[in-house]
């Protein structure tokens, strides 16, 4: 007998109201049968089809069940009925759905909050950052620092395409609270042109751009624009326009307290910077202020203060226009080598966001590593999760079957029962919902700490965000709900079974789950291994704590050595130009070698970082006698001379007149990030040029560091007044660098224990069910004289071959990847198979504590309690 | 008029119930109607009339068997009401009063 085509039918079943669909379809089906005897198969499937089109009439809906939509109140009073009845297990089940809620909702955060940085800015798209590349420091990196000149020369010749051009120069200033005298206040201030309102869209509250800009001489006082809050912390109520803020100065320069140029005048008040703008600020002032007065920006000019510059172009504008006509302007100007010979860039805004090269103190960038990272690893969590959910709900329903048989012999439709259990997955989906947004404002604070950015966007006030969590939940509830609504809708009523008879569904929606989890938790062991690597080759110093000031110490770096030497259980005290960790921006050439990096030394520096000279000899005390300096080199440059006899090597680099020879060289050493390779460097003393004496290195004893460092704040106090003491520890600021890493390693940690507690959960419960199932099975062979040992193994060896199993199929992933991310450092240890095994052992663990319960109690059964329905 | 709620493809459905009688659902009356219109009629057509005259009280109807041949289901049977009969004969009585007053020259076929 031929059947009629399954779609149409099942379209018109689907459809068709409950008391009418018998008669209709024998009749299609009566129709059918004639139809393939006298006009073929074809014809008749086709007329099936058609006729069962136009049967979408007034009589398909026609049904007597308007109780239809009142039966949600029902479903819902059902629903509660069957939460009370497995308590514990359900909210498992919740709790489940709702981590991965939480994980979801996160990430949607942090994207959103990502593209609604700077939504204030009209014209977004125009505004650009210069670069220039860096032909002095011959580092050949991309730098935000542009000649001060060049402002004026775009303004002037390219001011159609570029109308708005601003230098921006951010800072911090030391300021005398004007509301108390006594104390000393730190502050952002932004100095720049006029420009700067228009291109970041910021409004005076009072006060006249104009005015502040064009007014300022040098000998006069200092014309600042305050923030809003700035004036509100300060000037409480009272009007600020008008008013003075002074400059802490020195005793020893008494005259120059009432110097008037030091101080700020306020000339106008600013709205606040928005909480998602990309930088903040206190103040803002003339950058003539900063850099000096206009005839030191001049292209001739030695004094000129390279600044970041940021310009907005004018609509359909093409950067490349720009940048082709910049060189050949430039060079109509001045043919200075550092200007003309530059490669410009005009970057887009959101593309400085997150470019991680530059740091021009205004925009912090964000590494779109560490984003993506997060945004995989948690829609990974989610599969994750929503496997778990399937599998719970899969597995419980299983031992509904009573439920569902009885409502089945007292007249319930397919379509009843599947409604039915959907609505069950939204409710649980609704109140995982709820519980997910508690545990979002619960950890937000961390993650925001993580990513080290803060979420402006007021989520819950949203409007749009509320009915797109709404329409989040039914989405979550209808597809995680419906596969086992209808598996258990379909299967048939005397039956135990699924459609799914060997647990393949199942089983391998367990397999995801576990390679998931166990790959996760080798990511997180492979980058903390790569963190313990890097800190320990870069911490030699065990026991005792390098503390850095920073500062200029030009003329007074003596003074402080001496004043902080004696102090107690301080051992050494070196003045250098550099701290180990920081970027070195200073480079040299030798002809024919790679750059050179130079760092300013004094004859303590190797030894407060307890290096060794590998060859050759210290710096003695520095004497100025004009004829030969001492310099040292390290291991990385001494084998890149042409020469083996370095000792007598007339050493030519470019920036430096004076003889050089080589007394010293020292061992390699980390001054720099990991994943860079260690630069050839050369070590100058620093005494030759003052200038260079900006960071002290005190090594102290870690047992009273406390008072030590008070001690040194004294010290400081003393000599410098002015400035605010600013420490910091060598390890700390080593740790900064690798900032991204630890980030990573951060992300990863929590995700792997999100994960692990997710499947711990879904094992949980299809051990459950897995050993109510087995119960009789069990008590059987407990009757026939098997042990609890063998017991135990049995029930637990499905579930160890299937982690097992995931393992492998997830190896050669891991594999490729950790080795692919470890490629990014040009040091490291490599992969570990410890590390795999590590990983396999805490699985396997966690899965067997997980079991453990319900192992027991399915071997532990007394066989005459189970058997005695039998 | 009274009845006059019925159209004409459902007089023609309506007829054909009462012609079969006992046999009257939706297959066998669709033949009928074939039958006699020598038209083809679309299943759906046939049970949207036979449903709206059952909601107009034209008709009852009852569940039959099932057979083999309808794949186990059942049949609907539907049965001219006393109603339904009533409204048949009223129309038949308007036209054929009409008839009645047909000038002789028509009916020939002629025109003038």
């Amino acid at each position: 007998m031929n059947l009629p085509p399954k779609f149409p039918l099942k379209v018109l079943q689907f459809f068709c109201t409950e008391h009418r669909i018998e008669e209709l379809e024998g009749d299609l089906f009566e129709e059918f049968q004639e139809n393939v005897e006298t006009k073929g198969l074809t014809r008749a499937r086709f007329v099936y089809t058609w006729t069962v089109i136009r049967s979408f009439r007034w009589y398909l809906f026609d049904g007597k069940s308007r109780t239809r939509t009142w039966m949600i109140f029902d479903h819902i009073k059902m629903t509660f009925r069957a939460i009370k009845k497995s308590p514990g297990y359900t909210s498992l089940h919740i709790l489940g759905m709702a981590m991965a809620m939480a994980c979801s909702l996160s990430i949607a955060l942090f994207l959103i909050d990502e593209q609604n940085k700077d939504t204030f800015i009209h014209d977004h798209t125009l505004v650009h950052r210069f670069l220039a590349k860096d032909v002095v420091g011959g580092s050949g990196k991309f730098l935000p620092q542009i000649h001060p000149n060049i402002q004026s020369v775009l303004k002037d010749k390219l001011g159609d395409q570029l109308p708005f051009v601003a230098r921006v120069s951010s800072g911090l200033t030391t300021l005398i609270s004007p509301e108390n005298p006594s104390e000393l206040i730190e502050e952002d201030i932004i100095s720049t042109d006029p420009d700067f309102f228009k291109i970041f869209s910021y409004q005076l509250v009072l006060g006249e751009i104009d005015e502040t800009f064009s007014g300022y001489k040098e000998q006069q006082m200092r014309p600042v624009i305050i923030t809003e809050r700035f004036a509100k912390k300060h000037f409480k109520g009272k009007d600020p326009l008008g008013k003075i803020i002074k400059q802490p100065t020195p005793p020893q320069f008494a005259d120059e307290i009432n110097k008037r140029s030091n101080w700020y005048i306020i000339k106008g008040i600013v709205q606040d910077p928005p909480k998602n703008a990309s930088f903040q600020f206190d103040l803002i002032q003339p950058i003539e202020v900063k850099i000096g007065p206009k005839k030191h920006h001049s292209f001739s000019s030695p004094y000129a203060f390279h600044v970041p510059t940021y310009v907005k172009t004018a609509p359909f504008v093409k950067s490349e226009d720009i940048i082709n006509q910049l060189t050949p302007l430039l060079k109509t100007y001045t043919d200075k080598h550092e200007v003309v010979d530059s490669q410009y860039q005009l970057e887009p805004l959101v593309e400085a966001y997150y470019n991680t090269n530059v740091f021009d103190k205004l925009i912090n960038p964000s590494d779109a590593k560490v984003i993506n990272t997060f945004i995989v690893i948690a829609a990974l969590i989610i599969i994750l999760a929503a496997a778990n959910y399937i599998n719970l709900s899969t597995v419980k329903a299983i031992q509904r079957h009573h439920e569902v048989g009885i409502r089945k012999i007292i007249g319930a439709t397919r379509n009843n029962l599947i409604g039915r259990f959907l609505i069950e997955s939204i409710l649980f989906c609704t109140v995982a919902g709820f519980c997910a947004i508690f545990l979002v404002e619960l950890t937000l604070p961390i993650f925001e700490s993580l990513m080290t950015r803060k979420i402006s966007f007021q989520y819950l006030q949203s409007l749009e965000f509320w009915l797109s969590f709404g329409g989040f939940i039914l989405v979550m509830g209808i597809v995680s709900g419906i596969y086992p609504a209808i598996s258990l809708a379909r299967h048939r009523i005397f039956d135990n079974q699924t459609s799914d008879k060997r647990g393949f569904l199942r089983k391998s929606l367990i397999i995801l789950q576990f390679s998931l989890s166990s790959s996760l938790i080798m990511g997180a062991l492979i980058i903390q291994d790569q963190l313990d690597f890097i800190t320990d080759q870069t911490s030699t110093f065990k026991g005792e704590n390098i503390i850095v000031l920073e500062g200029w110490f030009f003329k007074e770096d003596q003074k402080f050595r001496e004043a902080l030497i004696k102090i107690p259980g301080v051992k050494n005290v070196s003045i250098a130009s550099h701290a180990p960790g920081e970027s070195i921006n200073f480079f040299d050439r030798i002809k024919d070698l790679p750059p050179i990096a130079l760092q300013f030394i004094d004859e303590d520096f190797f030894e407060v970082l307890n290096l060794n000279i590998a060859a050759g000899r210290n710096f003695k005390a520095f004497k100025r006698d004009g004829s030969q300096y001492d310099i040292i080199i390290n291991e990385n440059l001494a084998s890149l001379l042409p020469t083996d006899d370095i000792w007598s090597y007339d050493i030519r680099t470019k920036g430096v007149d004076e003889n050089q020879s080589i007394v010293g060289v020292i061992e390699d050493f980390h001054s720099e990030s990991l994943k860079n390779n260690i630069s050839p460097t050369i070590f100058l003393q620093v005494q030759r040029t003052g200038v260079q004496a900006r960071r002290i290195l005190i090594r102290a004893e870690t047992q009273n560091l406390s008072k030590i460092i008070k001690a040194a704040e004294e010290v400081w106090m003393d000599i410098k007044p002015a400035k605010l003491f600013k420490y910091s520890f060598l390890d700390e600021k080593l740790a900064q660098l690798y900032t991204t890493e630890q980030r990573l390693a951060g992300v990863f940690n929590i995700f792997t224990v999100l994960a692990v507690i997710i499947s711990a959960i879904g094992l949980f419960g299809l051990a459950t069910h897995s050993s109510k199932v087995r119960l009789k099975e069990m008590s059987i062979r407990k009757v026939l004289g098997a042990s609890f040992g063998q017991l135990a193994v049995l029930l637990t060896r499905p579930i160890i071959g299937l982690l097992i199993l995931s393992f492998v199929i997830i190896m050669p992933f891991i594999f490729y990847f950790g080795n692919a991310w470890l490629e990014g450092f040009t040091y490291q240890k490599g992969l570990d198979w410890q590390i795999f095994a590590k990983a396999l052992l805490l699985t396997l663990v966690v899965a067997l504590i997980t079991v453990a319960s319900q192992v027991l109690k399915a071997s532990l059964n007394n066989p005459s309690e189970v058997l005695r329905k039998e | 008029m009274k009845g006059s709620t019925l159209g004409e493809f459902e007089e023609v459905v309506l007829l054909a119930t009462c012609v079969l009688q006992d046999e009257a659902y939706a297959i066998n009356v669709r033949k009928e109607v074939e039958a006699y219109t020598k038209r083809k009629i679309n299943l759906s057509s046939v049970h949207t009339a036979l449903y709206r005259l059952e909601k107009k009280g034209f008709l009852s109807s009852k569940f039959g068997e099932a057979t083999q041949k309808r794949g186990g289901k059942k049949k609907r049977y539907f049965y001219p009401s006393s109603y339904g009969v009533k409204a048949l004969e009223e129309i038949r009585n308007i036209r054929e009063s009409l008839w009645h007053n047909m000038p002789r020259e028509l009916l020939k076929g002629g025109l003038s």
